[in-house]
């Protein structure tokens, strides 16, 4: 598990250390189990062709989860995503590497609670940006270890 | 002045023009505070300004917004129009600080008649912070008049009956969904999310922030009824749309957290449609549905907020066959 990171030790403009997905056919049909989302252009080809696509895509939510991934694994187990965002740009095919990257944008003191902004994106193996997100986060802070 | 731009000349995505204020000077704050009537003493006087315990003179929130305005005014041209303005003081700047106000184009769209665009709009200063953040509506005028282009073009594909469907702002559907530990664990699995505070109760106890094990941030599309068909789009009148339709699927998604999705909460979702809207993208003519629900637990106390929107596209050169 990734050391926890504290308010005091996170800087405006820092990226996050990027995350390498490489989603499977078999992730998307467990996904679809998961999440009781069984629209076809996930799983059966021949389907996701007839829609005009190249083959079956990842879901969009998919992409998000692993963008809130990249957030979790940054941010460390006591950290606690408050908001998060995402915007689906363009679809991504399973078997291609997915990167999931981001960057701290703000960092501000409200009612009480320190957060953080981070702009999060997801690219595919051109470089293309397919989603693009974001994601407030609640961190604890040196001097009081816990969220009360 | 600069040159007319024309609705037709902006890509959504695009960069606006920046405007630069390197620096905001003592003398800039007090033209303002004249123009303004505002006489705050912590925007002209260091002194003041040091008492309230700030290191120079504060800019002024609305004189950001003003430089945003003229961000805006200066690209769209004499003939744009500036509809709309929304700005949040998110930070302060102070005299001696650079200002640099930026945008981007976030989408087109054609309502009433006018050619509107929606623009994100915000100030960072030196350190690349963004110290007010926005949004913004330009009418930009069109190189041909609205619709020339394509003649048979409706001005909206949503009709009111499109609308009723929707009943919006009204509950359309209420499902309790029971989280535990495995569903949990199965959808982290899936995601191929490895971090142990979802697979190990343990870890989540010692080291959780809440002392027991919570779901990952986008879980709760688990408990989405219209991702899950416990409810219907309502998608029938699609029929009636007389154009081809290109594709479709979800456009957006948000959450918002007042307390985490906990294994063993028993959670209550409350979904209804809030909006309908169309614009120009790059896909063609979209329709938006966009959705919002209300995620409560067993002791009835609120857990989460979300707002999902679903888009359609269509192609208005392309009649559909009866």
């Amino acid at each position: 598990m990734a050391e926890q990171l504290y308010y005091e030790d996170i800087a405006v403009g820092a990226e996050l250390p990027p995350l390498i997905k490489h989603p499977t056919t078999e992730q998307l049909v467990r996904y679809a189990g998961a999440v009781n989302d069984y629209a076809r252009i996930h799983y059966d080809y021949g389907y996701a062709r007839h829609r005009g696509f190249p083959g079956v895509i990842v879901h969009g939510l998919f992409k998000a989860a692993c963008m809130g991934q990249l957030v979790t694994d940054w941010a460390g187990p006591k950290a606690w995503v408050k908001k998060a965002s995402a915007q689906y740009r363009g679809i991504d095919e399973p078997f291609h590497d997915m990167a999931c990257k981001g960057k701290v944008v703000d960092k501000y003191i409200r009612e009480g609670e320190r957060l953080v902004d981070v702009e999060v994106w997801t690219e595919n193996d051109k470089g293309q940006v397919t989603t693009k997100g974001a994601a407030t986060i609640l961190f604890p802070c040196r001097s009081e270890e816990t969220i009360p | 002045m600069r040159e007319q731009v024309y609705f037709e000349d902006i890509a959504v995505d695009a960069a606006l023009p920046m405007l630069a204020k390197e620096p905001v000077t003592l003398q800039d704050l007090v033209k303002w505070a004249a123009a303004s009537e505002d006489f705050t003493e912590f925007h002209y006087d260091e002194a003041a300004a040091k008492q309230r315990g700030f290191p120079a003179p504060v800019t002024n929130g609305p004189y950001k917004a003003a430089l945003i305005a003229r961000a805006l005014t200066d690209w769209m041209g004499p003939a744009g129009v500036l509809k709309k303005l929304a700005c949040q003081y998110r930070r302060i700047d102070v005299v001696g600080d650079n200002l640099y106000c930026k945008g981007l184009v976030t989408g087109k769209r054609v309502a009433d008649g006018e050619n509107l665009v929606e623009c994100e709009v915000w100030t960072e200063n030196g350190k690349g912070e963004r110290t007010t953040t926005g949004t913004a509506v330009v009418a930009l005028p069109s190189r041909a008049p609205i619709g020339a282009d394509v003649p048979s073009a409706p001005a909206s594909l949503i009709t009111d009956e499109m609308r009723r469907a929707y009943k919006l702002g009204e509950v359309v559907g209420r499902f309790t969904y029971d989280v535990d530990y495995n569903w949990i664990h199965r959808y982290a699995t899936a995601i191929g999310d490895e971090n142990p505070l979802w697979h190990d109760r343990a870890v989540a106890e010692s080291e959780g922030c809440f002392g027991e094990v919570i779901a990952p941030p986008f879980f709760w599309s688990a408990l989405d009824p219209i991702e899950t068909k416990d409810l219907e789009m309502e998608d029938y009148y699609l029929e009636s749309v007389p154009f081809k339709r290109t594709g479709g699927g979800n456009a957006f998604t948000d959450v918002e957290y007042f307390l985490p999705i906990r294994a063993g909460d028993r959670v209550t979702v409350s979904t209804s449609f809030s909006e309908i809207y169309e614009r120009q993208g790059r896909a063609g003519h979209l329709i938006f549905r966009v959705r919002e629900s209300e995620l409560r637990n067993g002791r009835g106390e609120l857990v989460a907020r979300t707002r999902c929107g679903h888009v359609l596209a269509f192609d208005l050169s392309q009649r559909r066959e009866g």
